[in-house]
């Protein structure tokens, strides 16, 4: 039966011309970024690259990924609210608790298509314009400085990357379910979520000195820093950024059922 | 007599916010096959006692009972035998008719559906040209209309309608009140319904419960036209000294006896009419009268008579 409420989700979510205009946005800025690289790399650097590199360079908007599937979860639950359709969703024989989960469900679904739809358009994009072979001097190029981290192979090192990243969208998911059922208003928990993340980054770079800078969601959020990249706050280890990043969805997520099924409907 | 257990039934409910009392120590049995119209202006209370009944608000004090199980223990048994309608734009706007009839046919465990079988409810309620129309296009009597369907996807044995005489023209309310008849004498399903119009309500409804500050200060029967000629298949007294009234109605109704569980004084098949003589024939013996029932199964084929024509 739970597959039926996430299907209805998923109905929701497809028939209103929203979701697919993030899909093909999506699509736009890969597009983009191909036809700048193509346009503005030297040939000698341009040889080494391929449909697998790109992919990797793409993972690099996974931010969007982000604020498009903040849009979705802002919305999945105030919009109930504002049309009044959460009294005809809660008069059904299920608990709260249920339709919750498939809200959650739904939402890390229409996420991890976006995660998928960003690799893949990247991977047809890069196959296309710089051939779909991979390349040696992939290695040189992005770990230059003998960081200590050398990854198995590049094809390993794009799943990865993308992996690594869908764990930061499951626990942006669920802070979005949590606005969207606090605030009761799309429109406000959408822009509120999406704030939060964009001023995340500029917040951890003023704070990262204190201690409990590393206690900190966005001091967590970027997992890839721990595989040739720079942790943003000094001292903190992957599995440090795991747990944290564990605690914060049950966090946002216990709050958002309390706020789902402890509150009266009126 | 076997006592029934009422389709709905409240129990000393108290509903609070804060300080303020929502609804105040409300006790209320709605029996099978009836149709009971809840009314009074708003800040009444309606709206909570309808929100209580369908679980949406859990009471601070009393019990909610679904055909004798309680709503909050056993919510998913207890709403399953519920269809509601609530407000009236609780429709997916951006979904067409036929797919918000198939995401509430989804949320029903254990309904059998297929495409061809919501097309046909769809066309039931007079929708079938619209079928794949996006609800936001819909006029407010086809989403009423709809909303219905949703409610009656699972034949519900109750059936609970918030207001859903709001915006309807007088045939479109006559038409509500054939289809609630027909499933209220066909299928013995409960109808509950809110309003704050009396003259619907009593078109619709066999008895009417009038809230004020959130108590229900009066449940009557409705009056129909010609009522004193209805022939009530059982009257119900409330009264102070059961075995007096009894001996004194004795000699005209011989079948009356006390019922233990109420108690009550049961004095079966009476006219509509004799009514007032038997409560002067208590009052003047000096008995108080607390209470009188009937149930109203004939007013009912009355109303269907009454505008029998007009279908």
């Amino acid at each position: 039966m739970m597959l039926n409420l996430i299907r209805n989700e998923w109905m929701k979510m497809f028939s209103r011309p929203r979701s697919w205009i993030l899909l093909g946005l999506l699509v736009f800025f890969v597009l983009l970024q191909a036809l700048v690289t193509k346009g503005f790399t030297p040939k000698q650097i341009e040889d080494t690259f391929s449909a697998w590199t790109f992919a990797l360079e793409a993972s690099e908007q996974s931010p969007l990924v982000l604020i498009f599937t903040l849009i979705i979860a802002g919305d999945i639950i105030a919009s109930e609210y504002e049309l009044g359709t959460v009294k005809m969703l809660l008069v059904r024989p299920f608990y709260r608790s249920t339709i919750l989960a498939s809200k959650l469900i739904a939402t890390l679904l229409f996420g991890t298509v976006l995660l998928a739809l960003l690799f893949s358009s990247s991977y047809l994009l890069g196959g296309i314009l710089f051939g779909f072979d991979g390349s040696d001097q992939f290695y040189n190029r992005y770990f230059p400085y003998g960081s200590g981290y050398r990854p198995p192979d590049l094809t390993k090192f794009v799943a990865l990357n993308y992996g690594l990243r869908w764990l930061t969208l499951v626990v942006y998911t669920s802070f979005g379910l949590m606005l969207s059922a606090w605030i009761r208003n799309s429109t406000i928990a959408i822009t509120a979520a999406i704030l939060v993340l964009l001023s995340g980054h500029t917040l951890i770079q003023i704070l990262y000195e204190y201690g409990w800078a590393k206690y900190m969601l966005f001091a967590n959020t970027d997992l890839t820093a721990y595989f040739g990249g720079i942790p943003p706050v000094p001292g903190v280890t992957f599995a440090f950024s795991l747990m944290m990043l564990g605690l914060y969805f049950v966090l946002f997520y216990g709050l958002t059922w309390v706020a789902f099924s402890k509150r009266d409907v009126a | 007599m076997a006592k029934q257990v009422p389709a709905i039934e409240l129990i000393n409910v108290t509903k609070q916010a804060g300080n303020h009392k929502l609804i105040d120590s409300l006790t209320l049995a709605v029996n099978r096959g009836e149709i009971f119209g809840l009314l009074g202006p708003s800040g009444s209370g309606k709206t909570t006692l309808f929100q209580l009944i369908t679980g949406l608000t859990e009471p601070t004090r009393g019990q909610v009972l679904i055909n004798g199980l309680d709503l909050h223990k056993h919510f998913r048994r207890a709403i399953s035998q519920v269809g509601a309608v609530i407000d009236n734009p609780q429709l997916y706007p951006f979904l067409t008719g036929y797919q918000n009839l198939l995401h509430f046919a989804r949320m029903t465990p254990g309904l059998r559906y297929d495409r061809a079988s919501l097309h046909a409810l769809l066309s039931r309620v007079g929708l079938d040209k619209a079928i794949h129309t996006k609800a936001a296009e819909y006029t407010l009597g086809m989403s009423s209309r709809l909303a219905l369907a949703q409610a009656l996807l699972h034949k519900p044995s109750i059936l609970l309608l918030d207001e859903p005489t709001a915006g309807l023209d007088a045939t479109a309310v006559r038409e509500l009140g054939d289809l609630l008849r027909d499933l209220t004498d066909r299928d013995q399903v409960t109808v509950l319904v809110t309003s704050h119009l009396l003259a619907e309500m009593e078109l619709l409804c066999d008895r009417i419960g009038v809230m004020q500050m959130g108590r229900l200060v009066t449940v009557k029967t409705t009056p129909g036209l010609d009522e004193s000629e209805l022939a009530l298949s059982n009257v119900f007294i409330e009264v102070d000294l059961l075995e007096e009234a009894k001996k004194l109605l004795s000699t005209h109704y011989p079948q009356a006896n006390i019922v233990d569980c109420c108690p009550m004084l049961e004095l079966g098949v009476v006219m509509r009419k004799e009514i007032p003589a038997i409560t002067e024939i208590l009052v003047q013996s000096g008995i108080k009268v607390y209470g009188i029932q009937a149930a109203t199964k004939k007013l009912g084929d009355r109303f269907r008579e009454l505008k029998g024509s007009g279908t």
